[in-house]
């Protein structure tokens, strides 16, 4: 399914606060007490079983601590505040006073979860039911800071005290029965409705695909998920594809700082004011040997775990890395999504394959699948790795130290 | 109805995994091949691209994107364009800029990091590579990717599904078909030129800076 086009939502707008276009609903100086929404009507009982739905948002403004419900489903029409003011059962996701809320309204009981965010900053949704965990479902919003779904912020739980089916689902609502006088600005697009073809529970559906083994039992999904896992963390450590930024503080008079990451493949120096300039790699024998102006960083070098600078701080200077990484943490509930760049994500399932066959001592198709693996890892690899080599005449030491050596006069 | 859609590309795959009706292989294990294909061809060409406008903040450098990878970026000024040059971020601080607005570029994760250092607002038109937006469901679902890509998901899917029916050495033929012809279908019809090792050497006065 594609994207959302917003302009078959049907938009009720009395204020004229929002303004809606295919992909995209602007909200501009939204008061609490404005009944502006827009909505579609899938029919009775349409979202009647697991959903996700997906969607990118940014607040640009508020004035205080006023409401914008970003996504929701109801069997009813109407500005969210007043529909859960009348006990009306929903579910949404909304923001207030600069956190973002999950929300259950079951008649008079509300239950959510909340998780505090920053203004002017991009957020990418996930929000899923899944029907499979308590007794009537858990409601899920993941948060991340990527369009790939990749950088998780926090993760919002909800566990659902009722079964229910909805009709409508809404692109946007104001609170419609609170204060005036306050505002709030936003933009909310790229709407989908769509399971993501490679959460845990549909990796493992693609693995029994090709097992021709549909439910559990020579192999368990416990040990596929951990051959899952296990093939993550060797996509990340091989593509070197989780790429992030890294801030460290150098010491006064210490050569080498720590760093978290797997590999930092570029340094920049940040000073407090001024140009912020990349630092050249080198090998550590040529420290002291390069030519440098001032004291300011101006070369690195990686030694493990460290990062290696040049000219020998004689201060604290923030150095920003570019760095690769392995994934945070493991997948584990169904919904989950391996911390991958969208590009490798299928790579896990071929790796799981090929070490499930390991177990039935299928060897052969063991060995062509993990081939298959390989090639489309270093393909992709090929394909979208930034890590540019460096080329030898930066990893010379320069010729005017051998001239020091020899004893003569420096080269000019 | 446009061909083809979701029923024509599983009509094709039947055919080629010998299968008129469901059997070994439902319709959804089908549907699933399909669409992971689909994304493949995608992912390995770059075929699916998009114009998204985006603006910098004062004082970041980077701005985030939504897609895959970029592919070009272009400064829009209050008339005309200017494309940038793509560096990489240890060229920061050291390639000539003239004057303040934005002039070179390079991508780390899923943003865009300016180099100078944007001091305000500018807008920017990016070229990006992109996913096929959602799967194909429906049967009347056509598939994203262009029109000469197309047969490449037929035997793309169908390399998958042999692996369930123990056919190895048939899907090893129909993987490596499938990965020769988007590579010729990729050379004929997307544009790849890739930046010289030129462009991302270190300019020789940071050399020469300290002598």
């Amino acid at each position: 399914m594609a994207y959302q086009d917003y302009t078959s939502y049907t938009e009720v707008d009395v204020p004229a606060k929002l303004t809606v276009a295919s992909n995209t609903i602007t909200v501009a100086d939204l008061g609490d007490d404005e009944s502006s929404y827009v909505y579609k009507d899938f029919t009775a009982g349409y979202f009647s079983a697991d959903y996700e739905f997906r969607l990118h948002f940014r607040i640009t403004g508020q004035t205080g601590t006023e409401v914008v419900y970003l996504w929701g489903l109801c069997d009813s029409i109407g500005a969210f505040g007043t529909l859960i003011a009348a006990d009306t059962d929903l579910h949404a996701v909304y923001w207030e006073d600069a956190s973002l809320y999950l929300l259950e309204r079951n008649a008079t009981v509300s239950t959510s979860d909340n998780y505090a965010l920053a203004l002017d900053t991009d957020y990418y949704l996930r929000i899923v039911r899944d029907e499979s965990v308590g007794t009537y479902g858990t409601l899920y919003c993941y948060i991340y800071t990527d369009s790939d779904y990749k950088n998780l912020v926090d993760k919002l739980t909800v566990t659902l005290t009722e079964n229910k089916d909805f009709r409508y689902a809404y692109g946007v609502s104001g609170k419609g029965n609170g204060l005036g006088g306050v505002s709030i600005d936003c933009v909310i697009d790229y709407l989908l409705i769509d399971t993501h073809p490679y959460t845990l529970e549909n990796c493992l559906t693609r693995i029994r695909d090709v097992l021709n083994e549909d439910t559990a039992s020579f192999w368990t999904d416990t040990e596929l998920t951990r051959i899952l896992n296990d093939a993550v963390r060797e996509v990340a450590a091989s593509a070197e594809c989780i790429e992030r930024t890294e801030d460290i503080t150098t010491s006064n008079g210490t050569r080498l700082t720590a760093f978290t990451a797997n590999k930092a493949v570029y340094a920049e120096y940040i000073p407090g004011s001024g140009t912020p300039t990349g630092l050249i790699r080198i090998h550590p024998k040529q420290a002291g040997y390069v030519p440098v102006n001032g004291v300011t960083p101006q070369y690195f070098w990686e030694a493990g775990s460290y990062i290696g600078i040049e000219p020998l701080p004689n201060s604290a200077y923030t150095i920003r890395l570019y760095v690769q990484d392995y994934p945070a943490s493991d997948i584990s509930s169904n919904v989950d999504l391996a911390e991958l760049p969208e590009e490798y994500r299928f790579l896990p399932v071929l790796y799981t394959i090929s070490q499930a066959f390991r177990k039935a001592s299928d060897y052969g198709p063991s060995a062509q699948i993990m081939g298959i693996f390989y090639n489309e890892l270093f393909y992709n690899r090929k394909l979208f790795s930034r890590e540019i080599v460096d080329g030898i005449e930066n990893m010379q030491v320069p010729d005017y130290v051998k001239v020091i050596q020899d004893g003569g006069a420096q080269q000019a | 109805m446009a061909w083809p859609d979701l029923t024509d590309l599983r009509s094709r795959v039947r055919t080629v995994i010998n299968e008129s009706t469901a059997g070994k292989w439902t319709d959804a294990c089908i549907n699933r091949a399909i669409n992971d294909a689909q994304r493949d061809i995608a992912i390995k060409t770059l075929c699916l691209t998009h114009v998204d406008s985006i603006s910098t903040v004062a004082d970041t450098r980077h701005v985030p994107f939504m897609g895959y990878t970029v592919k070009n970026v272009e400064y829009i000024p209050a008339s005309g364009k200017k494309g940038l040059i793509r560096i990489t971020p240890r060229m920061v601080g050291y390639v000539p800029v003239n004057g303040v607005t934005p002039q070179y570029w390079f991508q780390w994760d899923k943003n865009i990091y300016i180099e100078p250092l944007p001091n305000a607002v500018y807008a920017l038109s990016v070229t990006i590579a992109d996913y096929p937006a959602g799967e194909m469901v429906a049967d009347t679902d056509e598939p994203e990717i262009p029109t000469a890509f197309q047969p490449l998901l037929v035997i793309g899917a169908a390399w998958r599904l042999l692996l369930r029916d123990g056919k190895f050495s048939s899907s090893a033929q129909l993987y490596k078909n499938t990965i020769n012809g988007i590579q010729i279908v990729k050379n004929n019809i997307v544009e790849t030129i890739p930046d010289g090792w030129e462009n991302f050497k270190v300019p020789k006065q940071t050399v020469q800076r300290g002598v």
